[in-house]
């Protein structure tokens, strides 16, 4: 019995340390750094037309609720088999693109997709595309008390270390946000847990549930997101994407009319 | 807001997007491009937009039946990456001999992404994916 339970435990540390790719412990220091989406899809899970140039396993569609098709179905985006020339996608207009989308941005190496920068106590995610940023606290406080949150683009998110992964909770979301380029929509309701794991020296790999009942019947899950640390934009000046509507308009209709600057 | 197009672009699209694309889906649509690259093309630069999202070069292109015609071609990569790659706002100026491959638009039959560059017979980089 006891060597049963020597071998269980040698078994479970044996596990740990190569999911903790040979580091004793983990914690928020261990997820520093400019990260790099490396997968492939551009949506939140492997909806249909979610893929770049890379053919995944069959794709499956969200599990909504009646309302949250009729949501969906009122978005009408510019990509993917719903794309469109009548469109009216947030992100067209430089609105506010949200927390998911914000994990969810098409920019590809060498831009990069996000920088986290741990402090005593809170840690700050800083996304490249569009120059926006969350905060997450870690000092071990619970959400606001349900009157006092007001919905937010980025919403309320608190964190902590279990094992080997870096799990952050969050609420109160400004539902005119997309989950991604595709359209998905979002209420005022939403839980997100994203769940960071280090699965490499340089890899970091991300999930992200919704549990969102007005608009998803179900919990609904992400692929795998996997990130590259680019160890040498921590010695780079930053690119600062702003998306300025002046300049987005302008681009936009140059290149869909061709050839007006104004 | 919402940003519509008329019904004509609408043809248009549906008839040119017969063949294999790529899309740049952080603008909310209509930036979607070919995946085979065409050209080269030469004109004459007339004006240089070192500028977010994406910088601009237009010029007048002539073709072969002696019609000429106002080109813009853009970059995938932001003035940000272009700067640490050795561009900047003065790369191009008006006048300059501009010789460009590039990946059509679906609609915009004078319009591309630029896949290779030369001004003045000297190239710039745009290629920096790895």
């Amino acid at each position: 019995m006891r060597i049963a339970a020597f071998l269980a435990t040698a078994v479970a540390a044996s596990t740990a340390t190569t999911a903790l790719w040979g580091q004793e412990e983990i914690d928020a220091a261990d997820f520093a750094g400019h990260w790099d989406r490396i997968s492939p899809l551009e949506s939140f899970g492997n909806t249909p037309g979610g893929t770049r140039g890379v053919e995944l396993a069959q794709s499956t569609e969200a599990p909504f609720t009646a309302e949250g098709r009729a949501r969906f179905d009122a978005n009408e985006p510019g990509y993917g088999p719903r794309r469109q020339m009548e469109r009216n996608d947030p992100l067209g207009r430089c609105e506010p693109m949200g927390l998911v989308r914000n994990l969810n941005v098409e920019i590809v190496a060498p831009h990069s997709t996000f920088e986290i920068v741990p402090t005593p106590g809170r840690i700050f995610q800083f996304f490249e595309y569009r120059h926006d940023w969350r905060e997450i606290w870690m000092d071990g406080r619970s959400f606001p008390a349900s009157e006092d949150i007001y919905p937010k683009w980025n919403g309320y998110s608190i964190g902590r270390i279990d094992g080997d992964t870096l799990i952050v909770e969050s609420v109160g979301f400004d539902d005119r946000s997309w989950l991604d380029k595709l359209g998905y929509p979002h209420s005022e309701q939403m839980h997100i847990e994203e769940r960071y794991r280090r699965v490499g020296p340089d890899r970091l790999e991300l999930t992200v549930t919704i549990t969102d009942p007005e608009i998803y019947s179900e919990p609904w899950q992400s692929d795998a997101k996997r990130f590259q640390l680019n160890r040498a934009k921590a010695r780079a000046w930053d690119e600062q994407i702003y998306c300025i509507p002046a300049e987005e308009t302008s681009f936009q209709q140059l290149i869909g009319t061709g050839n007006v600057i104004d | 807001m919402r940003v519509g197009r008329k019904a004509s672009m609408l043809a248009a699209l549906a008839s040119v997007m017969t063949f294999a694309t790529t899309a740049w889906s952080h603008h909310g649509g209509a930036i979607e491009w070919g995946e085979e690259a065409r050209g080269p093309i030469t004109g004459i630069a007339t004006e240089f937009a070192f500028r977010f999202p994406h910088v601009q070069v237009l010029m007048d292109v002539v073709d072969a039946n002696g019609t000429m015609a106002q080109w813009t071609l853009v970059t995938r990569w932001t003035p940000t990456i272009l700067r640490s790659h050795g561009w900047n706002r003065d790369s191009i100026t008006p006048g300059d001999t501009v010789t460009a491959t590039y990946l059509p638009h679906v609609s915009s039959p004078t319009v591309g992404s630029i896949v290779s560059i030369e001004v003045n017979g000297e190239p710039l980089e745009v290629d920096f994916s790895g």
